[in-house]
Order: C-alpha cells, then sequence, then structure tokens
C-alpha cells in the first residue's frame, strides 16, 4: 500500500490512491491482463537427462528399422543400365557434324537377361554432364506459351526466327529436347520381336493437365500456323506423335518430362513403361534382348554421355542405397550416444553420491 | 534550559535500503552525489544502508592530505590492490568540494576513478549540478562501463541527461528530471524492477532473438550457396516465394515470441537471484563466440538438408520423377525450414494453446498458401507432389534427425538446458542452498566501536550538540569522544579505528 502522498503540490496531475480501505485504481496502470504484466502461461521444455534419453533410444531404434527397409527395399529392385554414347561412337561421330543433322543413324546395342525382371518394368534415359539446372536455362521457357496463349517471355535467343516466325515452344529448354528413339527387341529364337511400352500415363497429371494445354482451334496444325519448330527439332510440334491425338502438341509427354528441368547434371528421365501384355504379362523375361536407337542427339561437345536403363520400382524408388544407409548410420549413433550420454549419466550420480557421503 | 527544537525531516523513501542491497549484490556500484553537506551525506549514505559499521571510510581530506595522492597513479593503483585483497574490508570515498581539484591532470583523475571504483560505494557532497555531470562524464571517460544516474530534482538534469542511462523519479520536486530522462518512475525502489528484472529480460531477449535470427538465415539460405556448386555457380534452388515467405511467415512466430516474450527466471526469482544480472555485464550471452558458433551450428544444418536430399536423390527413380528441380528444391526448403523450427522451439517456452496453434499453421504448407492464380499460370502445386512422395518424407525426416540429435546431445552434455548458461545454474542452485541475509534495520556492533548510527545529522555549528546526544550534563567537560552521528569537519573521521571512550 502506498503512501498518501498529500496534496500539498497540486500542478501535478498525479493519479492518487487512497489507502483506507478504498482501492481507487489509477488510470496510469497497465491492464492486469496475463499478457500485459507478462504472465502468460508457458511451458517450457525441461531437457533433462532422463527425459530426453528415451528419445534418443526411440529415435536410434526407428532409424535403424526404417535404414534396414530402405536398404532391403533398394536391393530388391532390378536394374540395368547401359551406357550407348559409348557403343555408338561412330553415330556419336556422325552427330558431331551439325550439316548431318537431316540423316538418320541407327544404332544397335545388345544385352542379355539372366533372370527374369518380374513387376513392372520402366526404360528410362539417362544423360550425364548435362547441366539442366543452369540458371539462363532454367528460365528460358515460357509458361504462358505452354497454356496455349501467345506469349513469349524470356525464351531469348529462342523466341522467334529472323523472319519474324514465332517458335512454339519457345526457348532453350524445349529447343534441347532429347530426341532419341529408343526401341526394345526381344530375340527369341532368332526372331526379334518389339516390346510393347506405352507412351503416355508417364508424366505428373497436373503437368498433362492443367499446365501445358494446347492453343484452341479446330484441329492442331491450324492452332499452331504462324508458329515453327524450334531449331533443333526434326518435326514441328504438331506432329510430335501423330497417332495419339492426346498426346500431341504441347501436352505431348515426352516434351513434358522433358520441360521439368532435372536438379543435377547427371539425371535420367521416364521414356516408356512396358506394357504387360502376352509374353511380358509379367515383366521381361530372361533371354537377349537388343536396344535399337535412333541417335540424334549429340552429348559429345559437352563431353556427356547417354544411357538407356530399364528399372522396376519400389515404394522407396530405386537402387540408390543412401538414403537407407544413411538412416542406419544416423540411428546407430543416435543409439550409440544415448548408452555414451548414459554412462556419463550414472558415473556422475555415483561421483555426487560419493562425496555426499 | 531547553525551550524547544524543531526540525526539518526529509525522509528516504520506502524500499530504497533493499533496492541499494540488491543492486549492490548484481555488481552495479552505487554512488551518491548530493548537494548536501557532508555529515548530512554520510547520514543519509548511513541511513539507507550504502554505508555499514564495518566499512572503513576514507574521506577527502585523507587521500588530499595523503602525498601519495599526489604521487604517480601507480601508487594508488597499488593501493587499490590492496584494498581488493583484503576482501570484506569495505572503504567509503568521501569528498566535498574537491571535485574541482581532481581535474588537476587526467592523470590525477584516473588515479581518483580507480581508487573510486575499487570502493564500494561512494559519495560525493557538496556537488553542484555541473559536477555531478562532469563525475559521470569521469567515469565514462576512464572507464568501460555503463552508467547510469537516478534522480529527481532539477538539479539532476545535467546528471541524467550525461549518463548512458538516465532515470528521473516524477516526485515532489518537480517534472524537469522526468522529462529529460530516458525511463521515468514514481519510486526509488522501482530501480530494482527495471533493472533487475526488464532490464535483464530485455538483454536476454534481444541476445536469444539475434542468436535464433542468425541461426535461421544460414540454415535456410546457405543452401543457395551449396546448390551453386552443383550447377555451374548460376542457379538458385529457391522459389521466389519461398525466399520471400521465409522470413516474413514461416520462420516469424517462434523467433518473434522469443523476442517478446522471452523470461529465463521469473520476475520474483529475478529480485532473489540479483546474481543474475552480472551476465549481462559480462556479455556472455552474445558475443563473437557465440556468433560464430551460431554461423557454424546454421552453415551445419544447411549443409545436411543440402547434401542429404542431394544423395538421396540422385538418379532417383520413382513411378513419378521426383528428382526434378522444383522437388528437390521443396525437399531441401522443407528439411531445413523444419530443422530451423524445431531447433529454435526446444528453448522456447510453449505458451497457450491458441498461439500453439498459430505454430502448427507455420508448417511448411508451400503449396497451400500459394494462391489458386499460381495454377492457372501454370505454376504447379507442388507440394503436393514432392511432399506426398514417402521417399521425400523419409528424407525431410533423415535431415530433421541429423540436425537435431547433436544440438540435442550438446546441450546435455553440458547438463543443463539449452538457454541457460552454465553460470546460471550454478548461482541459483548455489543459492538456494545458502539463503540470502534478509537486509534488516538491525544494529550491528563491529568490532571497535559500539555506536549505533542513526540517519539524524545535527547540521548546527558543533557546541553544545554533542553534550546533548551524550547525555552528559552541560557541566561536564567535553572531552574529544566520538559521539554518534556527530562528525566534526575537524576531527579525524575514520569512526571504526579511534578507541572509543565514551559512556
Amino acid at each position: 500500500m502506498r503512501r498518501e502522498r498529500s496534496g500539498v503540490n497540486k500542478q501535478y496531475s498525479f493519479p492518487t490512491v487512497r489507502t483506507q480501505g478504498e482501492e481507487t485504481r489509477p488510470s496510469r496502470c497497465p491492464d492486469n491482463s496475463a499478457f500485459k504484466q507478462q504472465k502468460l502461461p508457458a511451458w517450457k521444455p525441461q531437457l533433462s537427462t532422463a527425459t530426453v534419453l528415451p528419445g534418443f533410444f526411440l529415435t536410434g531404434a526407428f532409424c535403424l528399422a526404417v535404414g534396414v527397409c530402405l536398404i532391403l527395399s533398394a536391393n530388391s529392385v532390378r536394374d540395368v543400365q547401359i551406357d550407348y554414347s559409348d557403343k555408338c561412337s561412330d553415330c556419336s561421330k556422325f552427330r558431331e557434324n551439325s550439316s548431318n543433322w537431316n540423316k538418320e543413324c541407327h544404332c544397335s546395342v545388345n544385352f542379355t537377361l539372366k533372370e527374369d525382371i518380374l513387376g513392372d518394368v520402366f526404360m528410362y534415359y539417362g544423360l550425364q554432364n548435362f547441366y539442366q539446372n543452369h540458371r539462363r536455362y532454367v528460365i528460358s521457357r515460357s509458361d504462358a506459351q505452354l497454356l496455349g496463349r501467345n506469349v513469349n517471355s524470356y525464351c531469348a535467343p529462342f523466341t522467334a526466327y529472323r523472319n519474324g516466325t514465332p517458335m512454339a515452344p519457345c526457348g532453350a529448354i524445349a529447343n534441347s529436347m532429347f530426341n532419341d528413339t529408343i526401341d526394345l527387341f526381344y530375340n527369341l529364337n532368332s526372331s526379334a520381336i518389339q516390346v510393347p511400352v506405352l507412351k503416355t500415363g508417364n508424366s505428373w497429371w497436373t503437368d498433362k493437365n492443367v499446365k501445358f494445354r494446347n492453343p484452341k482451334s479446330y484441329n492442331l496444325s491450324s492452332a499452331f500456323a504462324g508458329t515453327a519448330r524450334p531449331p533443333y527439332w526434326h518435326k514441328p510440334v504438331y506432329l510430335l506423335d501423330e497417332e495419339d491425338e492426346r498426346n500431341n502438341g504441347y501436352v505431348n509427354e515426352d516434351l513434358i518430362i522433358w520441360m521439368r528441368v532435372s536438379a543435377f547434371a547427371t539425371f535420367r528421365n521416364l521414356y516408356r513403361r512396358v506394357k504387360r501384355i502376352r509374353q511380358f504379362a509379367d515383366g521381361l523375361p530372361a533371354g537377349n534382348y537388343t536396344f535399337r536407337i535412333a541417335y540424334n542427339f549429340p552429348v559429345t561437345k559437352f563431353k556427356g554421355r547417354k544411357h538407356v536403363i530399364l528399372s522396376t520400382v519400389v515404394w522407396s524408388g530405386g537402387s540408390n542405397p543412401f538414403l537407407g544407409i544413411a538412416y542406419v548410420v544416423s540411428g546407430t549413433a543416435a543409439t550409440l550416444t544415448g548408452f555414451v550420454i548414459t554412462a556419463i549419466h550414472l558415473k556422475l550420480r555415483k561421483k555426487k553420491t560419493y562425496f555426499q557421503k | 534550559m531547553l525551550l524547544g527544537a524543531t526540525a526539518i525531516e526529509d525522509k528516504l523513501q520506502d524500499g530504497v535500503p533493499e533496492t541499494i542491497q540488491l543492486l549492490k549484490l548484481g555488481n552495479i556500484k552505487v554512488w551518491v552525489l548530493t548537494g548536501d553537506k557532508q555529515e548530512t551525506a554520510m547520514n543519509i549514505g548511513y541511513a539507507c544502508k550504502l554505508l555499514t559499521d564495518d566499512m572503513e571510510i576514507l574521506e577527502e581530506k585523507e587521500i588530499r592530505s595523503q602525498p601519495r595522492v599526489l604521487s604517480p597513479k601507480d601508487k594508488i593503483l597499488h593501493t587499490g590492490e590492496v584494498l581488493k585483497e583484503k576482501g570484506r574490508l569495505w572503504r567509503r570515498l568521501a569528498c566535498c568540494k574537491a571535485t574541482g581539484s581532481q581535474d588537476r591532470g587526467s592523470l590525477v583523475e584516473k588515479a581518483f576513478v580507480d581508487l573510486a571504483t575499487s570502493c564500494q560505494a561512494v559519495i560525493c557532497c557538496r556537488v553542484t549540478p555541473k559536477q555531478k555531470a562532469l563525475i559521470v562524464q569521469l567515469v565514462k571517460k576512464h572507464k568501460k562501463v555503463i552508467t547510469l544516474a537516478i534522480g529527481d530534482g532539477a538539479n539532476d538534469v545535467n546528471m541524467i541527461k550525461t549518463a548512458d542511462i538516465g532515470v528521473g523519479i516524477s516526485g515532489l520536486e518537480g517534472m524537469q528530471a522526468v522529462q529529460c530522462s530516458d525511463y521515468a518512475l514514481a519510486q526509488f525502489s522501482y530501480l530494482q524492477r527495471l533493472l533487475l528484472v526488464h532490464g535483464r529480460w530485455a538483454y536476454l531477449r534481444i541476445c536469444k532473438f539475434l542468436r535464433y535470427f542468425f541461426y535461421k538465415t544460414f540454415a535456410g539460405l546457405m543452401a543457395q550457396v551449396w546448390f551453386a556448386f552443383h550447377s555451374g555457380f548460376t542457379a538458385q534452388v529457391r522459389d521466389g516465394w519461398f525466399l520471400a515467405l521465409y522470413n516474413i511467415f514461416y520462420t516469424a512466430y517462434p523467433v518473434l515470441s522469443v523476442g517478446l516474450l522471452e523470461q529465463d527466471v521469473s520476475a520474483k526469482k529475478s529480485l532473489e537471484f540479483p546474481e543474475l544480472y552480472v551476465i549481462g555485464q559480462q556479455d556472455e550471452l552474445f558475443n563473437y563466440r557465440i556468433f560464430g558458433v551460431t554461423f557454424l551450428h546454421g552453415v551445419s544444418t544447411s549443409l545436411a538438408s543440402f547434401y542429404i536430399a542431394l544423395w538421396a536423390f540422385e538418379d532417383h527413380v520413382g513411378s513419378k520423377v521426383v528428382g526434378d528441380y522444383e522437388s528437390f528444391a521443396v525437399t531441401v526448403a522443407a528439411s531445413s525450414l523444419l530443422s530451423v523450427l524445431v531447433e529454435v522451439s526446444t528453448g522456447l517456452p510453449f505458451l497457450i494453446l491458441v498461439q500453439q496453434q498459430m505454430f502448427r499453421d507455420c508448417s511448411p504448407g508451400l503449396s497451400d498458401t500459394i494462391p489458386s492464380s499460381f495454377v492457372a499460370e501454370g505454376r504447379s502445386p507442388l507440394g503436393l507432389n514432392a511432399l506426398t512422395d514417402p521417399y521425400v518424407l523419409l528424407v525431410v525426416l533423415l535431415s530433421l534427425v541429423v540436425n537435431t540429435i547433436p544440438s540435442l546431445t550438446i546441450h546435455l552434455y553440458r547438463g543443463h538446458s539449452p538457454d541457460l548458461p552454465i553460470s546460471l545454474q550454478k548461482i541459483c542452485l548455489k543459492a538456494k542452498r545458502q539463503p540470502e541475509p534478509s537486509v534488516e534495520l538491525r544494529a550491528h556492533v563491529p568490532r571497535g566501536s559500539f555506536h549505533r548510527h542513526s540517519s539524524y545529522a545535527f547540521s548546527h555549528q558543533e557546541g553544545y550538540a554533542g553534550l546533548i546526544t551524550r547525555g552528559d550534563s552541560l557541566r561536564a567537560g567535553a572531552t574529544h569522544s566520538t559521539t554518534p552521528g556527530l562528525l566534526h569537519p575537524e576531527m579525524t573521521p575514520a569512526l571504526s579505528s579511534l578507541p572509543s571512550t565514551s559512556a
């Protein structure tokens, strides 16, 4: 309780407090709320040894379990990877000369499967030393144009030809699209059967249905009237897939997959999926196979390489065992740390009781 | 025959002795600069427990008359060292009107400041307002300390303006002190709350806020640098919207609430343990070392988030292509953001549920916060694709584990909770075992004197006052004995050193 201040000095606008049983609160006090009096209810996690040690062991056990699962599933993936830019060296040299651009070059690569590959088999093409993550490359596209509008942005220098014809699609990403054609043949009794593959259903649903739209018109070639193909392409965009109208134009899945640029210099993109019919109903049977490749994409100039990969897929992705190993390592580390801390804690506790005696 | 007596009382405010005790315990040196004369000032010093009976008192005459004052400063420093070594021997330095003479040279100034700061309390009397400011300036010039001046009258205005922190007491002497001050209080005893509670909390909050801010910036955004190594030093891995919203929205709430609401101990405990104040004086909560540690911690978090995602994604083969540019960016962003949030939150008190709800909303809903116009323009909702892939979730979880386990280990190894420095806990524990002696105005009888000082001073000239207080009759012979509370300027003032002979 405060003393009553005498009212002698009347020139202050000083609120007074009476103490004779009557409490009139001065008007300048802050509210008595929890926030303004800084008395908010709070709970601070007390990180003492007893509360955190079980967490260490739990985390360690969880990480070990997940790591083992991941390693096991990664090991169950069967994959075959073939570098064909080496094997098709004459085609590579042929492609180094850019005046051969409109001539075809074919190449065959043989390989043998010792065991069946069971399940869904995916065919990928892989590139090495191709920096799709370069900044000028990544921004060299026009998302508005790919939605069917007539806008070009950031596509320089692949925006239009000198005579003013715009390129469709514009930009460096589209221009450098991977255009090798890879077919897989199964050698059965000295005859080669082409393995049936699926061209569609390989891209993201949102890409195919939302992000890429063809311009509207009564047919596709008129929709792209007045535009020209990018300089490195052989065919204009409305001839990318003449068999399937829904895979033609901008919504062509190969184009879509290529436009989703990779983050690394060594990457692989989904190309085809094996259609499970006839003798490939369970997957790929063991035997001799041949890849027949129409070699169009030149990689020697930047010392790149090309691969074709056949692989199955599990819930955790592919055959990269890194995550499993990392989980096992961190699980072990967490458990070991838990043990070490327990040991230190027990030793210190014993020391304390010894001295207290 | 005594017909009557008049007395003018200028009472001390409530709580002044306790406040001064607390400040002294908090390693804050208290100096009194007053315009009163010496005996009044000394009695006030005794009344507010600034001086106690077991202190040795150095008066200005002693210093001036001793030749060692005028000699170079190392003699004084030597004396000061001797004083400090004696431990519990406390000294008080009184100087009247002597501030003019100390300006003889900066050497003498430094000697004076060294001597004064080695004393436990200093009282300067007969000080004019200008000299008050000069004394503050003197201390600031020769010592690297923060000065706080508190006063309530117009004669304190100079001092309040010169000091680093000026506190004005709004009271009976007018509002001039309040108007020129940084802080205005109503009573002197509120100074203890201002310094030991709010000042300490403010220091703690600022330091923690800075640490967490630097940590989250390094942890979240160094991934750009690491990605440059893999993209020919050109590209950036962060979506523009993520960059903009990272500081404003995603990590704002935990860091801001640390900066605004953090309390390491409650207000009551802060007042019980003023030793906690020493942490701020010694710059323990944010210095170059802590900044370096924060930098390294942030960099290691970003390294772990980036490279775990990179190595896990290389050649990633999935039914959906998840090794692409944007998914990788989302994964790295999610892992570093979650690690930062968990790391900041381990030292953060979880406040009431409403605020917890806000905390949950900060979780990386990168896709959810992007308005639908983005989808129309062609950007796909990345979060839905990437963050629902179990592989990506496992990558994020592993980054989280790798980032938080080491820091938890270090905190446990130090044996304490993450935010309190070690000295703090030791102080609290030690103080709990030895309760502080409470400040009471109790009779204290030191050796050598059984006199008790009162807070009353006789400002009359010497004469009959000694007779009155001694209780002798007027006709008794006056012996040169010291009487309590009375100090003649001519008498040697070191009370505890004189033998007491009065009855």
